[in-house]
């Protein structure tokens, strides 16, 4: 396998306040140009604090002040908290300069105190970064299907949503927002079962589908492994690694 | 000379694979640069009698016994194993693969000493899988059932002359597997299910653990590039070859 370079990872959590060496260390060995980060907490919970998730941002802001060339980030917040986490996410893009807003398991994406958020972002050109499983034992109770997904997508078309991990269970995932053509995929975690790309592209088409890795979490090698395997032409590939969420960060995904 | 440690060729019920032939996972192999496998069939995950899966195994890659190794797997729960073991071992097949998980039984069970000492008596090796597929995506109409890591260490610490390849266990169970291990047993694990940790074969071989491992693809049920990628990246060349063949031939002499 040759070396492929100019990838932008959608999907990256920082490991405690910032992200260790030994992660710049995989960048550089696997030809990464960005990352998209955000953070989930210095300890993760499921339900983050007011106090947790606004020194979980101010971790990210230091880190797009440290390295601006390679780290995008996203304000991650619990929406539970109405108006702490809409000032929040104000903050996270007016102060720190984040350019998406990163949802995880506080709540279903489709429950009402969501939307001012959604309303927010999209007024603000943002994007959402959503997580979402479906699995076989049962989700999380604040955990988010990729129906949810679908149904919130449907809600706001003009809104850019990336549901990540191709739905967790990506059978499932890809056809639920197979009809909702604001919302692209992202690749990352640490499911590599076959066929999962070629599926994506096949349903979605190349333009929806994005690069990830959920590092730390993960590695960037089978993550990368994943694209290389589905054996796409090299043009689809520079898509996925980079030139769709090109045009999402430039607010051109849409238009 | 490369190897990999963990392939499957055959229909897996609940999804349409890419490689499924022999002559599939051949050209795979030969895409990713890579020159024999160990390989079993989906068959003998599912079907209730294993030594016709094992049958179709060799019928399937016979044209190709140059690059690819059978072990087939085998049900020790299900009557008549030791039958079906005679005649397995009479195809010429190095090891034996079991899926406790899928065939219904513990590494716990009792059942399993008579077929060891036919492991021994008949110089196999052991691959044990802990699992093939993500346990939050299994189909609805699957009931798999775990495999302890307390129950892979006993195995492995109690039978010190049988060489073991254990597969399918994600980075914290290779961590805790391989860091007590007994020095002298004659034990692999491959890398197929490592992805949870920035540079994991790094963090592994930094442990002074890179004598115990081997590349283990999974493929046809996962890419093979995502397991490869990560060895092939390493920047010590000696640390790569280790994983991709040395370790193999180490335990293995005269089977590559």
């Amino acid at each position: 396998m040759d070396m492929r370079s100019g990838i932008i990872d959608v999907h990256v959590h920082l490991r405690g306040d910032g992200l260790p060496n030994k992660f710049w260390r995989a960048v550089d060995r696997y030809g990464v140009e960005k990352v998209m980060v955000s953070s989930l907490g210095r300890v993760w919970r499921y339900i983050p604090t007011v106090d947790e998730f606004r020194e979980a941002n101010a971790d990210v802001a230091r880190l797009i002040k440290e390295q601006s060339d390679r780290v995008i980030g996203y304000v991650y917040v619990n929406p539970c908290y109405e108006e702490e986490a809409l000032d929040e996410v104000k903050k996270g893009f007016q102060v720190y300069g984040c350019k998406g807003l990163k949802l995880w398991v506080s709540c279903i994406c489709t429950d009402p105190r969501v939307e001012p958020l959604v309303e927010w972002v999209t007024e603000n050109n943002g994007f959402i970064l959503l997580h979402s499983w479906q699995k076989a034992k049962g989700n999380l109770p604040g955990e988010s299907t990729p129906a949810d997904v679908a149904t919130l997508a449907k809600r706001y078309p003009n809104t850019v949503f990336i549901m990540a991990h191709i739905g967790g269970d990506w059978e499932r995932g890809i056809k639920a927002v197979r009809n909702c053509p604001n919302v692209l995929i992202d690749t990352c975690g640490s499911i590599t079962s076959a066929g999962a790309i070629e599926r994506a592209v096949k349903y979605l088409g190349v333009r929806r589908v994005v690069y990830g890795s959920d590092a730390c979490g993960n590695d960037f090698g089978p993550n990368i492994g994943k694209i290389y395997g589905a054996c796409l032409p090299e043009e689809d590939e520079r898509k996925i690694f980079k030139e769709n969420i090109e045009e999402v960060l430039a607010g051109r995904w849409l238009k | 000379m490369s190897i990999d440690a963990l392939t499957f060729i055959g229909p897996w019920p609940f999804r349409r694979l890419k490689i499924r032939s022999a002559d599939e996972l051949v050209k795979e192999l030969d895409r990713l640069g890579l020159d024999k496998a160990l390989v079993s069939n989906y068959q003998g995950v599912f079907y209730k009698d294993s030594l016709i899966a094992a049958e179709e195994l060799m019928e399937e890659i016979h044209p190709y016994r140059e690059r690819l190794i059978p072990v087939p797997s085998l049900n020790p729960s299900i009557y008549g194993w030791e039958a079906d073991l005679v005649d397995i071992v009479n195809m010429g097949v190095p090891g034996i693969r079991l899926i406790p998980g899928y065939h219904g039984y513990t590494l716990e069970d009792k059942l399993l000493s008579n077929f060891l000492q036919l492991v021994k008596e008949n110089n196999l090796f052991l691959q044990v899988l802990a699992r093939i597929e993500d346990e939050r995506q299994h189909h609805w109409l699957t009931h798999v059932g775990q495999v302890s890591l307390r129950s892979l260490q006993d195995l492995v610490y109690g039978n010190k002359d049988i060489p073991f390849i254990i597969s399918g266990l994600r980075y914290l169970e290779i961590v805790t597997f391989l860091r007590e291990l007994p020095e002298d047993s004659q034990t692999l694990a491959d890398i197929s299910w490592i992805k949870g940790q920035v540079l994991p074969i790094d963090e592994l071989i930094d442990m002074g653990l890179g004598k115990r491992l081997v590349l283990g693809t999974g493929q046809s049920f996962h890419y093979g590039d995502s397991a490869l990628l990560m060895v092939e990246r390493l920047e010590d060349n000696t640390q790569k070859e280790d994983i991709l063949k040395n370790n193999m031939e180490r335990l293995f002499p005269g089977l590559f």
